[in-house]
């Protein structure tokens, strides 16, 4: 059978197939309701997006893990290890999504997705940071905290004391052993060698509030770097301690 | 009465099969089918039983009428509706992984197209596509067959294929060097 022939008879096969089979035409309200879904899945994955990036935000913000810049290249290292990377890779993958789930309309597909993922990354920026300074995030860790924050709690916990950074009052000092007292009123001994580093001086009075980096061992900080720690109103949840320590 | 359905255009006719004129719709079979096997034929390079693909093809148009927009060209929605339907055997066939976004349209291309558009009209180019159709990645053949053998414009590929205008021209120009260099070892003259 050549192409003609073939030709010549496709409508013929094609009206029996639609006889036989009787396929449903799709009604008008099928592909309203297909792009509804399609618009609300979208939505969904935006609303994740902004949740997860102001959330790292909130994070680096509430655990000071930019303070780790200060302290060279372990102090890198540190803020490497800590960072929520796991976090931004899920979000990542959630903006991948969302370009896939909106790359079918014409809005999308007719411009380079660079453009689209560009426009996507910076809206994600400009929200999550608008959301990470509201009290929100705060609100939820408190619930979190009190145990009534049942789905997203044990993230919001999981996530509060990043390791090597520690803030608090000076309590006492010696040459080589500084006791500080912690938010919660834990007193932790913090090791002073030669090697510790202090970017703003190492000249302190007692009750200044200090950032500690180094790793805790039971109670004792070996710290490779302090530096006095001025909470800023961005610092939502130290800026509490000085009122409470007082 | 089948007269006047020819004088009637596509887009017409699709909205007639919208209100389940099945003689609208067969005005439109005929109007396509040699588009669509030829197509078929340049894309899948006779590997697929093309005509079940063009049938199925149809098929879902017809099921699918609805979603046909009648602002909008009908012959670009029912191209897309064959490329999907092709892509689909090419992956069945050569198990090949699924990809979530095309690569070329990833990046914007802003020359790409003035230097294919000096070119729209060499006659040369159609007659020498099918001597190397073959050893041309189905995805710069398909734009090559689509904007060469189908006429269709560089707007219409972008909506068929879903990707920007720009991407279009870069790979009909990559597909028209991957000729050149198949045209080359072949000693023909380019």
């Amino acid at each position: 059978m050549n192409i003609k022939e073939i030709k010549d008879s496709i409508w013929e096969k094609l009206h029996d197939k639609i006889q036989q089979q009787k396929p449903e035409v799709r009604d008008k309200k099928y592909f309203i309701l297909q792009n509804i879904l399609s618009m609300a899945g979208g939505l969904v994955f935006l609303l994740i997006i902004l949740f997860l990036f102001s959330f790292i935000l909130f994070f680096i913000s509430r655990n000071n893990l930019l303070f780790f810049g200060h302290f060279g290249l372990r102090g890198w290292q540190s803020l490497f290890f800590a960072f929520p990377w796991w976090l931004l890779i899920v979000a990542l993958i959630f903006i991948f999504l969302l370009e896939f789930i909106f790359k079918k309309y014409q809005i999308i597909y007719r411009r380079p997705l660079v453009y689209s993922l560009g426009i996507f990354l910076a809206l994600t920026f400009i929200f999550g940071t608008i959301i990470a300074r509201t009290s929100w995030h705060d609100s939820l860790l408190e619930q979190a905290r009190a145990r009534h924050l049942p789905v997203l709690g044990g993230m919001y916990r999981n996530f509060e004391e990043p390791a090597n950074l520690h803030i608090g009052q000076l309590k006492e000092q010696t040459e080589t052993i500084w006791a500080i007292q912690s938010r919660t009123g834990e007193i932790q001994f913090v090791v002073i060698s030669p090697k510790t580093k202090f970017p703003q001086g190492n000249i302190f009075a007692l009750d200044d509030l200090l950032l500690v980096a180094g790793p805790s061992d039971d109670g004792q900080i070996e710290a490779w770097g302090v530096m006095p720690f001025q909470p800023r109103q961005f610092d939502r949840g130290f800026g509490k301690l000085r009122p409470m320590m007082k | 009465m089948l007269a006047s359905y020819e004088q009637l255009n596509d887009e017409e006719l699709a909205v007639l099969t919208q209100k389940r004129d099945g003689q609208a719709y067969e005005e439109l079979v005929k109007r396509y089918e040699a588009k669509m096997f030829r197509y078929g034929r340049k894309f899948l390079r006779n590997q697929i039983d093309i005509e079940d693909l063009v049938q199925d093809t149809f098929l879902k148009a017809y099921v699918n009428i609805n979603s046909f927009d009648k602002d909008l060209k009908f012959s670009p929605w029912l191209y897309r509706i064959a490329h999907n339907t092709f892509i689909n055997a090419i992956k069945k066939q050569e198990h090949q992984p699924f990809l979530f976004f095309d690569p070329d349209a990833l990046f914007p291309h802003p020359i790409a197209r003035d230097k294919t558009d000096k070119i729209i009209n060499d006659e040369q180019i159609k007659a020498t596509i099918d001597r190397c159709l073959a050893e041309i990645d189905a995805k710069y053949r398909e734009p090559l067959i689509l904007f060469y053998l189908e006429e269709l414009s560089y707007q219409e590929i972008g909506d068929i294929l879903q990707i920007p205008v720009s991407t279009v021209g870069v790979k009909i120009k990559r597909a028209k060097d991957k000729m050149a260099i198949i045209l080359k070892a072949q000693n023909y003259e380019y």
